[in-house]
């Protein structure tokens, strides 16, 4: 799918720690800012933005909640880069690895009282993008990629939806 | 994130939450319902008119919230969502037991 260089990237890092959900939303805004002053047309909706927002902000919320628990806060990185027909983000810490993908959360939606108050967001960020892959690199960093086609629309699409 | 109260009954309460309901913010958002529940409050009402984002950790501070007030004989319900509120319960899927409402009135004057 991507055989050019990126059209725009923005970048940037923060301490892993609940916070940096700030620095996350201010890399966002910087991202679109670029993307709508280098090449307008590529720009996609705000629908279209907030659906990867979500799934970023998901897996961000994954790093700083689990990659470093049980020790000191290290550093989380964020790289965003849109290309002629997607958006591919990147965020990548030093913590511990992940076991495995947690399995998408069963819903008895008749048993309110019985409803999960947590364990939705990756299966969400999942769902907000057309690809998330996680993988430990040899040097013991965690990458998480999302990548999301240009040519959807914000919406979440009835696949997304059976997937989540 | 602030918190706006209004005191509708003696035991209905409308929050209207400004700013993100995420990972930062949820866990004081989520004691605050717990709070209102524990006062007396069992029909709450979140206007979230002014909620810029919402994440896993806000809905899971509704999702806490909703299974409150329903032990307290109750209900909570969300009036006036964003499309990324919208989207986030949609993909999900909870959207089927946290049924955004247009208004805070209709949410307050619906029986289910």
């Amino acid at each position: 799918m991507i055989k050019h260089g990126p059209l725009a990237e923005t970048s940037g890092t923060a301490v892993a720690v609940p916070a940096a959900l700030d620095t996350i939303h201010a890399l966002l805004e910087r991202f679109w800012r670029a993307a709508e002053t280098l090449c307008p047309l590529k720009a996609p909706s705000i629908a279209w933005r907030m659906c990867l927002a979500t799934a970023v902000v998901e897996v961000a919320d994954n790093c700083i909640r689990h990659a470093y628990r049980d020790m000191p806060a290290g550093s989380m990185e964020l790289r965003l880069r849109l290309y002629q027909d997607c958006v591919v983000a990147r965020i990548t810490d030093c913590g511990l690895a992940l076991v495995s993908l947690p399995p998408p959360v069963e819903l008895d939606l008749l048993a309110v009282e019985d409803l999960p108050e947590g364990g939705y967001g990756l299966g969400l960020a999942r769902a907000a993008v057309d690809r998330l892959d996680y993988r430990r690199t040899p040097n013991g960093t965690n990458c998480w990629r999302l990548l999301k086609r240009l040519d959807t629309d914000g919406e979440p699409s009835n696949q997304s939806r059976s997937e989540a | 994130m602030e918190l706006l109260m209004t005191e509708q009954t003696a035991d209905t309460l409308v929050l209207q939450p400004i700013g993100r309901l995420d990972l930062l913010t949820a866990g004081e958002f989520k004691a605050q319902l717990t709070t209102a529940v524990t006062e007396g409050k069992r029909r709450i009402i979140i206007d979230m008119a002014h909620v810029s984002f919402v994440d896993s950790s806000g809905l899971g501070a509704l999702i806490s919230g909703l299974k409150a007030a329903r032990r307290a004989g109750g209900d909570l319900r969300i009036a006036h969502v964003s499309q990324q509120t919208l989207t986030v319960l949609t993909l999900t899927t909870l959207d089927r037991v946290l049924r955004p409402y247009a208004s805070v009135a209709e949410a307050m004057s619906t029986d289910d």
